[in-house]
This record gives structure tokens, sequence and C-alpha cells, in this order.
């Protein structure tokens, strides 16, 4: 009983920050479906015309791919966090898709949000999956988006390492703190995961990293 | 007309170079930006008739934009691309001023109505924009430099202005006081190539002869008891500029040596000291003072007369240029109505009628003097008679009125000037006018009517038809005679007098027209 409540307290909390971000993230996503649809436009009419070089509009059936490519990339990760997450859950696949959603909810458009995974095969963990989502999401998008930031900053790293019996994530931004939310601090927790937050760097640029340790499955 | 360009600020690379291309294939010309800093960067280097901004962007971001171009005064119209397409979003960026708003994600449709919009709104600032040539234009034909004027006698001035501004010649600046002769000297320098040098003005009647003499040649140090420090002069100080030189005829005899000496040599010698110092001036000089007689009365030197007075521009008194009366008092009254937090809107029919037929002898600082003061003193939203009429005049006895009847005038035209003066002096007040006269009151009106109709119908020339004013001429209301004179209740000090006819009401609504 208590263990369901505990479930439902970490999925509940889960979809909030999963709202969160998306709500954050619609405007890369209309974005991304802007510089498509623009670019198609561009080869439709330039195409129309019967003296039109290939060169004319091989760069926007570039600019359209890629676009799309972006899309794509962001429509799976909503699609599959939207889903139940398949158990055991692993933290790289959970991160890839969290990092994704989170770095198209920064305030400007080259925010970076980048996933360093090295040579880790596997990373399943004992923590149930909406746990695990909500570990690292928390943290993620408070380090992202910020209080109102709308300057470009240094890029988010996210790096994933294997502990002893463990997987570590890693979340650092140069002159920033990361750290987990006061609202997640419980039920995460109470999930199995372990975090500790180690400050460097001088007085003017103090950062926090923040290490996430996932139980291994 | 050379098409306006288009301007489009988004952080998006895919989606400003796609719709770059889409507009440039349609015919226009377009610049990218990627955010809004830039965007107002590139504004304030280059004319752009219509920005395409995104609303969420780095830095300055669309809404902060509109607020910038509207604050900043920068001539644009403002399409607003929102991802975002919230109402309050919208809603946010029409009030702020933008052209439209379009919604992403710009499908086909969407861009047809982005492609229909754009044109429309390049007319609409090709159409603001023509408006702003003309009001400049317009501007131009009313005001030159800090001098306020349209009238054909101003506008002379201008031209020399322009003609000689550019020269080193001396320029002798004559007229009455309050006519602007400093305002004449500053736009003479600041047209002139001298406009980055220093303008020096100093007025030589202000000032007793030792001091005014120490002000101009600077003194060493011990050159007179108490001189401490040595100490430039106004032509050292003004050198690479221009020194303006006001009442010049009030210089005694022997600093008008002096400076004979300094403008013929261009080397002035401080008061105790030995060197001659080299100065690269323009000299400007102006008086009131009648300089024939000065001269012939052995107060002005002949020779520095001629040295000063290489071109003469000769500013005329406020009282004939009656035209700009009124372009002047609508001036103060705006400009002090704003320092003074007041909401007037414009003058009483009766207080035009006294602003137009005073001769002001103390010119344009006079006027603005008595538009000041009635601003401050008004309770409502126009200036009545009373808030303008100086109190010192409203008895009417002291408003200088003596007339010289010149041999020649008939005895209609002096009869008319009498009433005009005496009209004027008692504040427009018919009634009073026609007892001071030992006339009718209906005798002034019909007196002041006719002044009006022929006025109407024979331009300015009439009025110095053989009729002026011994010492204070006055002829400002019968060349400009455009004062409604209006019969109807009588014997009330100061009433405005109603409409005699539909030519002088309409008269009277034109004037004022701002």
């Amino acid at each position: 009983m208590v263990r369901e409540a505990a479930a439902q307290e970490i999925a509940a909390l889960w979809l909030a920050t999963l709202q969160r971000a998306l709500g954050r993230a619609s405007h890369d996503v209309k974005d991304a479906l802007n510089g498509a649809l623009v670019n198609l436009e561009v080869i439709r009419g330039r195409a129309a015309k019967a003296d039109a070089p290939a060169a004319a509009v091989a760069p926007f059936a570039d600019a359209a791919g890629q676009q799309l490519d972006r899309l794509t990339t962001l429509v799976d990760a909503v699609l599959a966090l939207g889903r139940a997450e398949r158990e055991p859950a692993d933290v790289v696949v959970t991160l890839r898709r969290v990092a994704t959603i989170c770095g198209a909810s920064a305030s400007f458009a080259d925010a970076e949000v980048v996933v360093e995974v090295g040579d880790l095969e596997s990373a399943a963990t004992a923590v149930p999956g909406d746990a695990v989502r909500l570990a690292l999401a928390a943290p993620l998008l408070d380090l992202v988006i910020g209080e109102g930031r709308t300057e470009r900053a240094s890029p988010v790293r996210c790096v994933v390492r294997a502990g002893e019996g463990t997987t570590v994530v890693t979340l650092a931004a140069a002159g920033r703190r990361a750290a987990m939310p006061e609202w997640a601090e419980q039920a995460v927790r109470a999930a199995g995961v372990r975090w500790v937050a180690s400050e460097r760097g001088d007085e003017a640029s103090r950062t926090n990293d923040l290490l996430l340790e996932f139980p291994r499955a | 007309m050379k098409q306006a360009k288009i301007l489009i600020a988004d952080d998006e690379a895919a989606i400003t170079t796609g719709l770059s291309a889409i507009l440039e294939d349609a015919g226009f010309s377009v610049d990218v930006v990627a955010d809004g800093q830039k965007a107002l960067d590139a504004l304030s280097a280059e004319r752009y008739g219509v920005v395409l901004a995104d609303l969420k962007m780095p830095r300055v971001d669309g809404l902060t934009l509109l607020r910038e171009l509207q604050q900043r005064q920068i001539p644009t119209e403002c399409i607003i691309i929102t991802g975002q397409a919230t109402v309050d979003s919208a809603v946010q960026a029409m009030q702020q001023g933008a052209y439209d708003y379009i919604e992403k994600p710009l499908n086909a449709e969407k861009l047809n109505r982005l492609k229909a919009l754009i044109p429309k709104a390049l007319d609409k600032y090709q159409v603001q924009q023509t408006n702003r040539e003309l009001s400049s234009k317009l501007e131009g034909l009313t005001h030159y430099g800090e001098l306020t004027g349209q009238s054909e006698s101003m506008r002379s001035v201008y031209q020399v202005i322009e003609a000689v501004a550019p020269s080193t010649a001396s320029v002798l600046i004559l007229g009455e006081s309050g006519t602007g002769k400093e305002l004449v000297a500053r736009a003479l320098h600041t047209k002139s190539d001298r406009a980055k040098g220093p303008f020096f003005a100093l007025n030589c009647a202000a000032l007793p002869k030792e001091i005014l003499e120490n002000e101009l040649f600077g003194h060493e140090k011990g050159a007179f008891t108490g001189s401490t420090n040595e100490k430039p002069g106004a032509f050292e100080m003004s050198s690479g500029g221009t020194i303006f030189l006001d009442e010049m005829a009030e210089m005694s005899p022997d600093i008008q040596v002096k400076l004979l000496r300094a403008i013929e040599t261009r080397q002035v010698r401080r008061l105790g000291g030995k060197k001659e110092i080299n100065v690269d001036i323009r000299i400007l000089a102006a008086t009131n003072k009648n300089l024939q007689k000065a001269i012939a009365d052995g107060e002005l030197r002949e020779d520095l007369y001629y040295r000063l007075a290489v071109v003469e521009i000769d500013l005329p008194p406020l009282r004939e240029r009656a035209q700009d009366i009124q372009l002047l008092a609508n001036e103060f009254l705006a400009r002090f109505a704003q320092q003074n937090s007041k909401t007037n809107t414009g003058f009483e029919d009766a207080a035009w009628d006294w602003i137009m037929a005073y001769h002001w002898p103390g010119n344009v600082r006079e006027l603005k003097n008595a538009v000041e003061r009635a601003v401050i003193m008004s309770r409502g939203s126009t200036i009545g008679p009373h808030d303008i009429i100086p109190r010192h005049l409203r008895s009417g006895g002291e408003m200088p009125a003596a007339l010289t009847i010149a041999v020649g005038a008939t005895a209609a035209e002096a009869r008319q000037q009498l009433v005009l003066r005496t009209f004027a002096s008692t504040a427009g007040d018919a009634a009073r006018t026609g007892k001071v006269l030992g006339i009718s009151e209906q005798d002034v009106r019909t007196e002041m009517l006719a002044l009006v109709t022929e006025g109407s119908a024979a331009g300015s020339d009439k009025s110095t038809n053989g009729v002026q004013a011994a010492q204070k001429p006055s002829p400002t209301a019968v060349s400009r005679p455009a004062s409604p004179v209006k019969p109807g209740k009588t014997g009330k000090r100061n009433e405005p007098v109603p409409a005699p006819s539909r030519a002088a009401s309409k008269k009277s609504t034109i004037k004022k027209g701002r």
C-alpha cells in the first residue's frame, strides 16, 4: 500500500515535470515544424519554375530535412516519455530522452544539453522508471531554464559513468548550480536514488556539480 | 520610388534562410538578424519598411523590440511571428504597435497571408515616411535653427544666413531688442565650418568698461591689483570658433580701438601682457542702436563699423511680420503648456484679437513672456484675453499710441488707424474705444469691420499706406487684419465681440489652427 502510494506520488511529480518541460518545448517543436515548412515552401515555389537549377533548391531541401530530423527526435522523445517506462529502466536511454526535451525547453534556440556516455554498455537500474525520469529531469530542467534567463549560456553537460554497483550521472554547467529541487527530494530518495552536490570554482564562477547514483538492476 | 527593405529578426537560422528566400523570390529586399538587439542595431543604422520579428528571441525579445521601436521612434512596421499563440501575447503585440501578428508554423496558407500583409505594411510605412518628409519640409519653411518665422522678411533672413554662414565674413546683426539677434548669431555659427569650435557670446552693454576689456582680452598675473592668476579673454577662448558681441555700439571708444586692432591683425594682447597672441576667430556683432547716428555722434568708430558690417542682417520687429505672430504664439503655447503640465489647447478669439492688434514693442521676447505668463495664469483649457493681456495694459491708457500721419494719407486711413490703435489699447473693448475717441461703439465696429474686409481683399500692403506710428510703429493689425471684430453685447469691459460676418468668423477659426 505504502509502496503504491509512493509510486503514485512519483508518477504525479513526473507528469508535472513533463508537462512543464513540454510547455516550454512546444516553441521548439513549432520552430522545427516551421523551419521544415518554410524551406519546403521555397522548394515548391522554385521547383514550379521550369528553368530552376537544382542548386537553387538543394540547400533548402537540406534545411528542411534537418528540421524534420530535429522534429522527429523531439517527437520520439515526447512519445517515449509519455509512455510507461519498460522495467528495468535504462539510465542512459532515459537520460537521452529527458535531455532532448529539456534542451528544447531552453529560452534560446541554440541551448545545448550534451550527453557523454563513454564506453558504458548498459545502465539498467533497480530504480522504477518514473523515479529515474523524475530524478534526471527535475534538476536538469532547472539547470537549463534557469531563472528567467534569456542569454545564451554554457552548455549543460550530462556525463554518465559506471560506479561501484551503480550508474553515476553528473549534471554540470559552468557558472551555474545544479541541485535536486526540494519538492522532488523525498520522492527521489525514497525510490533509491542517491545524490551529492559538489562545489567548485572561485567566488565569481561558483559551480555546483550534481552527482546522481542509480543502483544497478 | 525604391521599395523599402524588410528585416527578419529570428534566432532560428533554418527559418530566416527559408523565409528570406521566399520573400526575395517574391521581389522583396531582405536582411536577416539573429536577435532583437541586433534588429535594433540594424534599424538604427538603416531604414526598414517592415520588421518580421519572432516573439521569442534571445537578449531582446519581440515585445521588447516593439517597445524599443516605439520609444526610440524608429519608423517601421512590425509584424510579430509568434509560436506562442496565446491571445495575451497577440493582444500585447498589437497594443504595443505591431502592424499584425502571424502564428507559427508558417504553412503555405500563412505564408501567403504574410506575403499579402507585407505590401500593405510597406504601403503604410511609405505613406508615413512621405508624411514625415513633408512635415520636415514644412518645418523648414517655418523654422531655421532656433529661429521661427514664415514671413517673407524672415525667409530672406534665413537665405542670408545660409549664404553668409560658410564664409569667414564678419556679420553685423541689427534689430530691436527681443527680435532674436543672438539666435541669428548662433545659426551663423552652427551653419559654419566653425560649428565644432566654441561660440562665445558677450553683452558689451552689461559690463563696465574695465570688466569688458578684461573679458575680451584677458589679463596676465599681476596686471592689476587683485589679479592673482592669468586669465585668457573671450578672443582666446573662442579661437577656432565664433565670438558674438551683443550691443557692440555700447563699447567705449578705447575698447573700440583695441577691438579694431584685434580684428585687423587677428592678434590680441592681454592686459598687462607683452606678447601678442594669435587668435582664429570669426566676429559677429549686434546692436539695436541707430548706427548712422552713433557714428555721426562719435559714439561708434566708422572704421570699426565697416570692419564689423561686412554683411548686415536686419531683423524685422515682430509687428512687421504679423503672419509669424500666430506661429510663434502657438509654439510658445505648446512649449509652456508642456513645461508647466498644463492642457492649454489654444487661444480664445478675443485673446487672438489682442495678440494680433498689439504692437509688441518687446518683440518675440515679449510675446514669449506673455504666453508663458498666460499659460501659468490660465485656469481653463484655452487662453483668454485676461490671461494674455499684461495687467499694466488692461487700463488701456499706457499703450504707446502716438501716430504719425504721413502727408498724402487720406482722412479715412488716418481715422482707421486711430480706431485700430485705440481698440488695441483698450484690449479689444469696442465700447471703451468709442468712448475714448468720442464716436459711437457702432462706428468702432464699422471701422474695424472695414479693416478686416479691406485687409482680406488687399493683403498686407495696406499697412504702410501713409500711416505710421511715431515711436512704435504699429501696422500689425493692418498688415494682417485677421482680427475678427464682432458686434454684439456692449458695455462690458474687455468683452469679446461676436463675429459680424461669416468671413470674419472664418478668419478667426484659421488663426486658431495649429
